[in-house]
């Protein structure tokens, strides 16, 4: 459960970025989460609310955008989405990640 | 409590039992928002950023304080039980005269671990963490004030016991190691992939119970391999000291602070 926690290092991004731009109010926070990056979206949108009581964000919007977790056969050169084995579908060989630890802050919209 | 967890309001961190300072809170009570904002509505603002840059900033200076002072760091990550403290007590046995360990522990409560590593013949310094389920890269920093950097070439974090949280916070090391015992199920790692596929060292523990176990270590080690093809295996027994001059010997290679110490 270190959604919690996430979700309080998105809050703290957000509201820096939203001073600096004299903004008094958080609309929306968007977010890239990869769906290997350790992270559970439910668990993250529960935070959310709690972690954004009593500051600018309350009430905002939480706009996540899901990254399938993909590889690249090392031999074949394949991509292939994975499950949890990073192992191609094609050939059978290993492969590397090419995404699915994102775990980005993309954007806020403020007034 | 702020950076961690936050389910607990009262929860502390404690360093050797002394509170830590931690981060602000978010309280925006004090802002007037009563003034008019016309012009402003609706303005998007790009920030694409890591969401744990600050941590990853604070790891990244870890690292170099650590580099600075030539010490080689490992972060351990396992689940509780998997005997994390009784392999450092045996490598530090084994190892600690000729090559100066200093181990941080990560609990959520007590300093029962710190004190074995003591009475193994270590410097420790325990975190508590008290409500939170991972040791971050600010409560290192901390604890790094505490350790005798001097008389120290391998730092090891012994992270709270989770398979889980502590996986995604970078803390400062150079390995990230994994530790599962075979008690716990050879699809352990097919079970909790996050971990392993960050980690660059396996280290499956307690490998001597394997005649009185379901558990096949070839199915274990090529679960392992499908999961990440990289990870770097040892199969150990702290119990035994079965497989740990491998592993300790591989480690000296990793780094050129560690082979001049010897």
């Amino acid at each position: 459960m270190h959604e919690v926690s996430i979700m309080m290092s998105i809050l703290d991004l957000a509201i820096e970025q939203a001073r600096e731009n004299s903004a008094e109010k958080i609309q929306n926070i968007s977010l890239e989460v990869g769906m290997k990056s350790g992270v559970v979206i439910d668990a993250l949108e529960f935070a959310f609310e709690v972690v954004t009581k009593n500051s600018m964000a309350e009430g905002a919007t939480l706009i996540i955008d899901s990254i399938p977790y993909r590889g690249e056969c090392v031999v074949c050169g394949h991509q292939f989405v994975c499950d949890d084995f990073l192992v191609c579908d094609k050939c059978g060989n290993f492969g590397k990640i090419i995404s699915g630890q994102e775990l980005r802050i993309k954007s806020i919209e403020v007034d | 409590m702020c950076l961690d967890c936050g389910c607990s309001e009262t929860g502390e961190v404690k360093i050797d039992g002394q509170k830590m300072e931690l981060y602000h809170h978010h309280d925006d009570t004090h802002h007037d928002h009563s003034h008019h904002t016309e012009g402003k509505s609706g303005r998007e603002i790009s920030i694409q950023r890591d969401i744990l840059s600050k941590n990853n900033e604070l790891a990244q200076h870890n690292r170099e304080h650590l580099q600075v002072h030539n010490i080689f760091c490992m972060n351990w990550i396992s689940a509780p039980g998997s005997g994390k403290t009784a392999l450092l007590e045996r490598i530090i046995q084994d190892y600690g005269s000729k090559l100066p360990i200093s181990v941080i522990e990560g609990d959520q409560q007590t300093d029962n671990d710190a004190q074995r590593i003591v009475k193994a013949g270590a410097d420790a310094v325990q975190i508590n963490t008290g409500a939170a389920c991972h040791l971050d890269a600010n409560m290192i920093h901390h604890a790094l004030h505490r350790i005798n950097l001097q008389q120290t070439r391998l730092l090891v974090i012994e992270n709270v016991g989770n398979m889980v949280c502590p996986t995604a916070y970078d803390l400062g090391e150079n390995l990230k190691v994994a530790i599962i015992s075979a008690p716990e199920g050879e699809d352990k790692p097919a079970k909790y992939p996050d971990l392993l596929l960050t980690a660059n060292v396996l280290l499956i523990n307690k490998v001597d119970l394997i005649p009185y176990l379901d558990f096949s270590l070839e199915n274990c080690i090529a679960l392992s391999n499908k999961v990440n093809p990289r990870i770097q295996i040892f199969p150990v027994s702290a119990k035994t000291g079965e497989g740990i001059p491998a592993f300790y010997d591989w480690l000296i290679s990793q780094s050129v602070y560690l082979g001049s110490s010897t």
